[in-house]
């Protein structure tokens, strides 16, 4: 699920930078930071929307840096257990179809795909007798998210095909 | 698991039926919806109360007497595959969990160590990749990569452009490796792929491994995604249990080819390959057993490089990215600004084609390109020149752009190599061309971050060009003149290069060595994996069973039984304080062919010794063979026997030493003997030198006895002296250096003895033709001498 958030962020600026553009710099660096990261917390951070407030800056003893604090608002991607969503899919093998979900990857085991759907090692993908529904790399499919790992850093997701309404969508 | 009834105390209608066969059921998710008769308006849920897998459903939607069993289901979940520590199933995070962890501990996937799955689920896949490989009647052939299939060097030195090889990096930039690939590589995974299902198994790191096989499989039609490394193997010194994991259901059909032997044991299906050397001095790079490996665990600082090179590499390919991003908007920007699209040219176009040409390192076309733009500048210029004043918008937008830009070719130069970075410099300067209408007010913005002086000294340039353009109104034709200079430059300097490298002795040996590089053992290889594939499915034939399988470790064994009947012995070959003969190398392969093996020479009976193997001369089993008749052959006979699975001939392998104080066969140095007899001949008469020679074989002879009636335990101190020479460890061709080294002395010495022949041979040319009263004094000087020279011949040989 989408959620637009206002978010804290620590700039940490080399001496170097410090001159006319520096807030410029700051800004800048806050998106690549922020960007595509991820935390457990929030999920993925997509897109900075808008940057609200650029703290007094506050020099770090003995380095020279500075650090500024960095109030943000952003569009972050945070996966639920139940949640039905597309993806693309980027591996298929014996066990299963790897498939991503933007940033975030999600693995379908072969028992969570419909039992008419069986692997065939040849083409590798996964078919249906009379071969009309094909799903292979590439593919975009709809899952549905049924349990979800949450670290510090990252998040796994496995998903499933078995509901109404899932699978290819073509 | 529990068998579950759900069913209700009352009467019902069923709404609708959520639940399915074999669908699961989470906890709190609905199986069906129904309505009572007490509330008929209201549909109620009916939900399961754990995780469930439905097993069958009873009734269909409609009114439902009370009791009924509506929906059968299975309680729990046996958490048949694990994902980065998620039941798939159920979803349920199971990485604190102990109980299932020793339960599901087969990692099937070769790529994705995470995905683990149960024993009996991996059984299950097990045998539907069997049942599916015997329908296309495949094997499956596990290939290793170092110097079975290839040679990689780390060493710097290897010059580019040899060919049949290639030259990469890895991610953390620390060696530069050139990779030659073994002669008919391509052709035989083609062939075998046809026959088996491809597999790589290396002991090199995961980044490497796809490397190697990017370039010997760029379409990955041949191995698809079963490449296998260092990473994801459970131990550092086997291959083993790695391969037990893939291949759940038994390892009957599987061959595997490798160079060596200790990474695989008990493992009769491997087929052992003559290791591929091609760079010099380097052995397998991957071994973990070498002081490069250990070296590289000693090094932590690498490690640390390593994890900071991580860290940095992703940041740097956001910023660029970034950069590249916004300076895309910006471009946008300066397209949407009407004035601008008044002019000729269209500066994205110009300014994308120029970027191609000049990463691709395409000079020369990029030279022609920015020579056409700057033509139709100049023809435009007084149309563009006129609106310059005009547009403060564009200049802040093209200024803002050219920021960006330079700004990512920083990014960018940090990231990519060095060599690229002169293509980045050019790109960096290429900005201008396309805005040089609008010429920037402030030139020093144009940061280069590369150290080198030639690239300080190009932005100095650079920047006085710009701002002399912005005083000058023929400015496109300095910055056009400017860039063709460079460009030429650039074109110079690599020609140069490229001198350089063509002319290094490096660079002409290994152009050489891949010329002449005879090494077609991929062919027999491929023989012999067709005639096992041949022959399992011949068995298979029969049976037809598939529990009853054929498996390649019986027909292994039986196909390689070559030398059956054959009873060898070994001499000067395995040191007498081995510990267990029984496990050295050549004793083991010579089993595996199908030899019999004994200590002692025996003369007659079922087991006549049929060959005495042997790398050294004056030990006493050899004088015994020779006395009894035996066949002597150097251990290269039998490991070219291992080879190509074949009883080779002996006649080459023919053990070279002494046979009646004579060689045995001809060697090099031999026609040079012949001509000296020949000349000598001619000066001294036959019978002379006919009677020199049977007085030298006379004593010859009896020096030659004398040497070897040395008692057994003395051939035993000079058997373990030996064992210092030789190669314990594996087959010569392991390590040719002992060999060859020695073989060079002895023609060493050969040479010499010619020489001083030679020179012998002239004083007696000289005497004989002045005085016919001293033949007979020198005759015995010349003889004397010749012995000598023959006798240390034969010492010379001793050594060998």
């Amino acid at each position: 699920m989408f959620y637009h958030m206002c978010l804290d962020h620590r700039i940490l600026l080399h001496p170097q930078y410090f001159g006319p553009r520096l807030i410029d710099i700051v800004k800048k660096k806050l998106f690549t930071e922020v960007e595509g990261s991820c935390t457990g917390e929030y999920g993925f951070v997509v897109a900075v929307t808008t940057i609200d407030h650029i703290g007094n800056g506050v020099i770090d003893q003995g380095q020279g840096s500075v650090n500024f604090p960095v109030k943000y608002k952003a569009i972050v991607f945070r996966p639920f257990k139940g949640e039905v969503v597309d993806a693309i899919v980027r591996e298929v093998n014996k066990v299963g179809i790897f498939c991503e979900v933007g940033p975030l990857t999600c693995f379908i085991s072969r028992h969570s795909i419909p039992a008419d759907m069986v692997f065939n090692p040849d083409m590798e993908c996964y078919q249906n007798q009379d071969e009309g529904i094909v799903i292979q790399k590439e593919d975009e499919i709809r899952l549905k998210i049924i349990g979800t790992r949450v670290d510090a850093n990252d998040i796994f997701a496995v998903g499933s095909l078995m509901d109404d309404f899932l699978g290819l969508i073509s | 698991m529990n068998i579950l009834e759900h069913k209700l105390e009352e009467n019902i209608e069923i709404v609708r039926i959520l639940a399915k066969p074999h669908r699961k059921i989470r906890q709190q998710g609905i199986l069906f919806k129904y309505k009572t008769p007490d509330k008929p308006d209201k549909i109620l849920d009916y939900r399961a109360k754990s995780f469930q897998t439905v097993t069958e459903v009873c009734v269909e939607v409609g009114t439902v007497l009370k009791n009924t069993v509506i929906v059968r289901c299975k309680e729990g979940c046996l958490h048949p595959i694990v994902a980065f520590g998620l039941c798939t199933e159920c979803g349920k995070d199971l990485k604190d969990d102990d109980s299932v962890k020793s339960e599901r501990s087969v990692s099937m996937l070769h790529t994705i160590p995470q995905v683990s799955v149960s024993v009996s689920e991996a059984s299950d896949l097990g045998m539907s990749d069997i049942l599916h490989q015997l329908k296309r009647k495949k094997l499956t052939l596990v290939v290793d990569l170092d110097q079975t299939i290839i040679h990689t060097s780390t060493t710097d030195n290897i010059p580019e452009g040899i060919p049949g090889v290639f030259h990469f990096y890895l991610s953390n930039k620390k060696f530069r490796y050139s990779t030659r690939l073994r002669p008919g590589t391509l052709e035989f995974l083609k062939d075998m792929s046809r026959l088996y299902e491809m597999h790589v198994f290396t002991m090199g790191a995961r980044d490497y491994a796809d490397t190697i096989t990017s370039y010997i499989d760029p379409d990955r039609k041949i191995f698809s995604s079963r490449i296998l490394s260092r990473d994801e193997c459970f131990d550092n010194h086997s291959k083993v249990p790695k391969l037990q994991a893939l291949f759940p259901k038994g390892d009957r059909m599987v061959v595997i080819i490798d160079d060596r032997f200790d990474m695989w044991t008990n493992c009769p299906n491997l087929i052992r390959v003559r290791p591929y050397n091609f760079f010099e001095d380097v052995g397998d790079i991957n071994d973990p057993n070498s002081r490069h490996a250990k070296l590289r665990k000693s090094l932590p600082q690498g490690h640390s490089e390593i994890a900071q090179f991580k860290k940095n590499k992703p940041l740097n390919i956001e910023q660029t990215s970034f950069c590249v991003r916004t300076a895309q908007s910006n471009l946008k920007c300066v397209e949407h600004v009407p004035l601008l699209k008044n002019k000729s040219v269209d500066h994205t176009k110009v300014f994308q084609t120029l970027k191609s040409l000049l990463l691709d390192g395409n000079f020369e076309l990029a030279l022609l390109h920015v020579q056409t733009v700057a033509k139709k500048l100049t023809s435009s210029e007084l149309e563009t020149s006129s609106t310059e004043g005009e547009t403060p918008q564009s200049i802040v937008d093209t200024q803002e752009l050219k920021e960006d830009l330079a700004e990512a070719m920083e990014t960018q130069n940090s990231s990519v190599t060095t060599e690229e970075s002169a293509a980045t410099t050019q790109e960096s300067s290429s900005v201008p061309t396309q805005d040089s209408t609008t010429p920037p007010s402030s030139p020093k913005r144009v940061k280069f971050s590369e150290d080198t002086k030639a690239e300080k000294s190009l932005a100095n340039k650079h920047e006085t060009i710009i701002s002399s353009l912005c005083k000058h109104k023929d400015h496109v034709k300095s910055l056009s003149e400017f860039y063709m200079k460079h460009i030429e430059q650039s074109v110079e300097r690599q020609k140069e290069r490229d001198m350089i490298r063509m002319s290094s002795p490096l660079f002409k040996l290994y152009s050489n060595k891949a010329e002449a590089d005879q090494d077609r053992y991929l062919d027999t290889l491929g023989g012999l994996l067709t005639k096992i594939h041949s022959k399992f499915y011949e068995e298979y034939k029969e049976t037809k069973d598939v529990e009853k399988l054929p498996n390649t470790k019986t027909i292994l064994p039986k196909l390689r039984e070559v030398l059956s009947g054959s009873h060898v012995v070994f001499s000067g070959i395995i040191p007498t304080n081995f510990p267990n003969p029984h496990n050295h190398p050549i004793w083991c392969a010579a089993i595996q062919l199908g030899a019999t093996v004994s200590m002692t020479l025996v003369k007659s009976g079922d087991k006549r010794t049929t060959h005495l193997i042997t790398s050294r001369s004056d030990t006493g089993k050899v004088h015994q063979a020779m006395k009894m008749g035996i066949k002597i052959v150097t251990d290269q006979w039998l490991w070219r026997c291992f080879e190509v699975w074949e009883s080779v001939p002996t006649e080459s392998f023919e053990w070279q030493g002494l046979t009646g104080g004579k060689r045995a066969k001809s060697r090099s140095p031999e026609p040079v003997l012949a001509e000296i007899k020949t000349e000598l001949t001619a000066t001294l008469g036959e019978g002379v030198l006919e009677a020199m020679t049977s007085e030298v074989d006379e004593i010859l002879e009896n020096g030659s006895e004398s040497d070897y009636s040395s008692p057994t335990d003395s051939e035993d101190s000079s058997e373990a002296e030996s064992m210092e020479s030789n190669d314990l460890t594996g087959p010569p061709v392991d390590k040719p250096s002992s060999p060859s080294r020695k073989r060079s002395r002895s023609e060493m010495d050969e040479e010499e003895e010619e020489e001083e022949l030679l020179s012998g041979d002239k004083d007696g040319e000289d005497g004989y033709g002045s005085d016919n009263s001293i033949e007979g004094e020198l005759m015995d000087e010349l003889e004397a001498e010749f012995t000598e020279q023959l006798n240390e011949a034969a010492d010379g040989d001793n050594w060998q």
